[in-house]
């Protein structure tokens, strides 16, 4: 039990420094084209345990998403895609249940449920966070061009260092 | 309580949600310039709108308001017609400035009861003894057009008013081009049309003619406009004519009139009372 949230925590405050201190500085489509973001840490809110309650995830979520936002100077707009995502989960989650249903005591991690299943979710929960994200960004759905671009173009990057994570530490819980 | 702690078991993940992002729209809203733009234009046409909407409430409400103070300047501006003056200038120069005296004050009130359909109708309107208002005082309609009748009783608040619809009534009135002038009566038939008798059968009279207050009346100032002549005949056996007077107020709707008091009117009572008692 207490393995579990030591593991949890961890992962929150490396995520998190990975994200602002590193990908914040990378800009890969340049001055020009600056549609292409990285992000990971929902990448936490993703890898809780199943049993983990929803109200508490919704309020992890929020934590996670205010310190984000506290180095990027842009209060409330991460927080509130990543309260979303923790809110969308164990919907996610019932969308892909497999046949016999979950072993609540996993977490929802490649090991445990194999990449195919791991890529799916992941990539539902990234796609859904990184455009709620991006319309609190512009505030209004007249860009809605441009925040389809940013969500797609960063999604692309973004689920990229997912996978090198999960193949490279490859975590149980 | 616990019904209240299930259903936040039960839907707490809902609640938290929705508390946390009320939480965050606001620390958006307050701390990031573009969003807090877009946020603050957004409401402002939303609550420019509003109002607009509010005032057109407000407006409505308050029209009995701006009736009740645009019947009381059109009382003031009526005082200062030139046929609510007297002239107390006497042409004895031929060089001066005409000096005058208020002879005719108006008073703004609203009709409370009212009927036409009688042979003997009524009216009572909202001023009584304390606004002033005294026995035989004139009533004339909004704007000074159109005669109304003249107060017959008060109370303290209200006025009970004789008007020209009534069998009882009797006006005296003119014709505006030639001055001949005769008293208008009603006969209770249309309460649109009055009758103007004991107009001399030698007047030239003209259909369409404008009857109008005369001069002689010690209740209303000369010339307020009260009808059109719509035929007119003479009375086998009498010399004089009778008219049928087509009246220029519609005094079925009528909501708002002006009491006329002749301030002058007690020293011309005198006066006659003087001339009868020798």
């Amino acid at each position: 039990m207490s393995n579990v949230v030591m593991t949890n925590l961890l992962r929150f405050i490396a995520l998190l420094f990975i994200q602002v201190l590193l990908l914040k500085n990378i800009h890969l489509g340049g001055q020009s084209f600056n549609y292409i973001h990285i992000v990971i840490y929902p990448l936490f809110l993703i890898l809780l345990p199943l049993r983990t309650p929803h109200s508490i995830l919704v309020l992890v979520g929020f934590a996670m998403g205010i310190l984000v936002d506290a180095f990027y100077d842009t209060y409330g707009v991460h927080a509130s895609a990543c309260v979303f995502t923790g809110f969308i989960r164990p919907y996610i989650l019932a969308m892909f249940a497999p046949k016999g249903g979950y072993n609540l005591n996993f977490s929802p991690t490649k090991k445990r449920f194999g990449i195919n299943w791991f890529l799916g979710y992941a990539a539902t929960m990234f796609f859904l966070h990184l455009f709620f994200y991006f319309s609190v960004d512009a505030f209004t759905f007249y860009y809605i061009a441009e925040i389809f671009l940013r969500t797609v173009s960063t999604f692309l990057v973004s689920m990229l260092i997912v996978l090198i994570y999960m193949l490279v530490l490859d975590p149980e819980e | 309580m616990r019904n209240l702690i299930f259903l936040f078991v039960k839907h707490g993940g809902f609640v938290t949600f929705v508390l946390m992002e009320l939480l965050c729209m606001f620390l958006v809203v307050n701390n990031n310039t573009g969003q807090s733009a877009i946020f603050n234009n957004f409401f402002s046409a939303a609550s420019n709108s509003m109002t607009n909407q509010g005032d057109k409430v407000t407006q409505f409400i308050n029209l009995s308001d701006h009736n009740d103070s645009l019947a009381r300047a059109n009382s003031r501006l009526l005082q200062e017609r030139d046929n609510a003056l007297f002239i107390q200038t006497i042409r004895r120069d031929s060089i001066q400035v005409p000096e005058t005296e208020q002879m005719f004050t108006f008073t703004a009130a609203k009709v409370t009861s009212n009927s036409t359909s009688l042979t003997n109708n009524s009216l009572t309107i909202n001023r009584g003894k304390k606004h002033g208002i005294k026995k035989s005082m004139g009533i004339v309609g909004v704007g000074g057009n159109g005669v109304i009748g003249i107060v017959k009783s008060t109370t303290d608040n209200y006025s009970r008013v004789l008007p020209i619809l009534h069998s009882q009534s009797k006006i005296s009135a003119a014709i505006r081009r030639n001055g001949y002038f005769g008293s208008l009566v009603w006969r209770g038939r249309d309460p649109m049309k009055v009758n103007l008798v004991d107009v001399p059968k030698h007047a030239n009279l003209v259909i369409g003619d404008t009857i109008q207050t005369s001069s002689y009346s010690s209740i209303f100032p000369e010339g307020i406009m009260i009808g059109t002549i719509d035929t007119f005949w003479q009375q086998a056996g009498t010399n004089f004519y009778e008219i049928d007077v087509n009246l220029s107020t519609d005094l079925s709707n009528i909501k708002y009139v002006h009491v006329v008091e002749n301030l002058m009117k007690k020293e011309i009572e005198a006066l006659k009372k003087e001339v009868s008692d020798e």
